[in-house]
C-alpha cells in the first residue's frame, strides 16, 4: 500500500475544521444577534416609558 | 442528600446558569484550543507513520475522538432527557436540544473522515458494514431529534418529544459499540479500550490529547448553545434584562 496518502489526511482535517468552525460560529453569531436584538428592544421600551412619563400632565 | 439536591436545583436555575456558564465556557475553549495544538503536533509531526497504512492512519486523530464524542453526546442527551422528563428541570431540557447539533456534527465528521480513511485502506469509500451503518443511523437520530424539536412551536413540548426520542435512540449506542463484536465487519475491533491499547505510546498519546481537546470543545459549545437558548426563553424575565443591560453594550 502506498504511504503517500497525505491528500486524504488533508481532506479529513479540512472537513473537521470547517464543520467545527461552522458549529461554533453559528452559535456565537446567533447569540450575538439575539443579544443585539434584545438590547435594542429594551432600549426602545425604556425610551418609550421615559417619553410617556414626560408627557404625563402634572 | 437533600442539600445536594437543593444545590443542583440552584445550579440549574437559568439565572445561576447564566452566571456560572460563561467562565467555564471560556476556560474550556481556551484549554481545548491549546490541547488541539499539542495533539495535532503530536499526531501529524511527532507520531511515526504506520508500517501498513502509511500516512493515512493520521486520520484517526480526528476520526476516533469524533466517533467517541458522537456516542458520548447521545448518551448525555438520553440521560438529560430522562432527568428532564422525570424531574422537569428546565436546564436539562435545554441541554438535550442544545447538544444535538454538535452531536450531529461529530457524527458527520466521523462518517466523512471514515470514508476518507476507507478509500486508501479498504479500497472503497463506503460499505454497508454494521459499524458504518449503525453510525449512519446515529446521524439520522440526531437529525430526527433536531427536526422533532423544531416541529413544535412550544419549547417545552418540543424538548419533551426530543427527550423521548433521545431515550429511545440510545439503544443504538451499544449496537454501534458492539457491532464489531456481534457481526463479522470490515471495520476493525477496538484499538483503544478501558482494558488497554494495542497502539504504541508514541501514537497513542496524541489520540488521547485530541479526545480530551474535543470533549472540552464540546463542553464549551454546549454551554454557548445553552446560553443562547436560555436567553431566548427567559428574555422577558427581569434577571435576563438586567444581565443584558449589565453587559458591555
Amino acid at each position: 500500500m502506498s504511504s503517500n496518502h497525505w491528500y486524504f489526511v488533508a481532506a479529513s482535517y479540512a472537513v473537521f475544521f470547517v464543520l467545527i468552525i461552522i458549529d461554533w460560529a453559528s452559535s456565537a453569531l446567533s447569540k450575538r444577534h439575539l443579544e443585539r436584538e434584545l438590547r435594542a428592544r429594551l432600549r426602545r421600551e425604556s425610551a418609550l416609558k421615559e417619553q410617556h412619563a414626560q408627557n404625563e400632565p402634572l | 442528600m437533600q442539600s445536594l439536591w437543593t444545590w443542583l436545583n440552584q445550579l440549574g436555575s437559568p439565572p445561576n446558569f447564566w452566571q456560572w456558564s460563561l467562565p467555564w465556557q471560556r476556560a474550556c475553549l481556551i484549554i481545548s484550543l491549546l490541547l488541539t495544538a499539542v495533539g495535532l503536533y503530536g499526531g501529524l509531526v511527532l507520531a511515526p507513520a504506520d508500517y501498513l497504512q502509511g500516512e493515512s492512519f493520521r486520520i484517526i486523530y480526528i476520526h476516533v475522538p469524533c466517533a467517541w464524542m458522537s456516542m458520548f453526546v447521545f448518551v448525555f442527551m438520553a440521560v438529560q432527557g430522562a432527568i428532564a422528563l422525570i424531574w422537569r428541570i428546565k436546564l436539562c431540557e435545554i441541554f438535550v436540544v442544545a447538544a444535538a447539533p454538535s452531536g450531529a456534527i461529530f457524527t458527520a465528521i466521523t462518517l466523512v473522515t471514515g470514508m476518507l480513511w476507507g478509500k486508501p485502506t479498504w479500497g472503497t469509500y463506503w460499505t454497508w458494514d454494521a459499524r458504518l451503518t449503525s453510525e449512519l443511523v446515529l446521524l439520522f437520530l440526531y437529525l430526527g431529534v433536531i427536526a422533532l424539536y423544531q416541529a413544535y412551536s412550544d419549547h417545552r413540548a418540543g424538548a419533551r418529544a426530543a427527550s423521548i426520542l433521545s431515550i429511545i435512540g440510545v439503544i443504538n449506542i451499544p449496537i454501534i459499540h458492539y457491532s464489531v463484536v456481534w457481526w463479522n465487519t470490515l471495520h476493525q475491533g477496538d484499538t483503544v479500550g478501558l482494558s488497554g491499547s494495542k497502539m504504541h505510546i508514541s501514537m497513542l498519546w496524541p489520540l488521547l490529547v485530541m479526545a480530551l481537546a474535543l470533549k472540552l470543545y464540546w463542553v464549551a459549545v454546549l454551554l454557548l448553545k445553552s446560553r443562547v437558548m436560555v436567553l431566548r426563553l427567559e428574555r422577558s424575565k427581569a434577571w435576563a434584562q438586567k444581565a443584558l443591560l449589565g453587559q458591555a453594550l
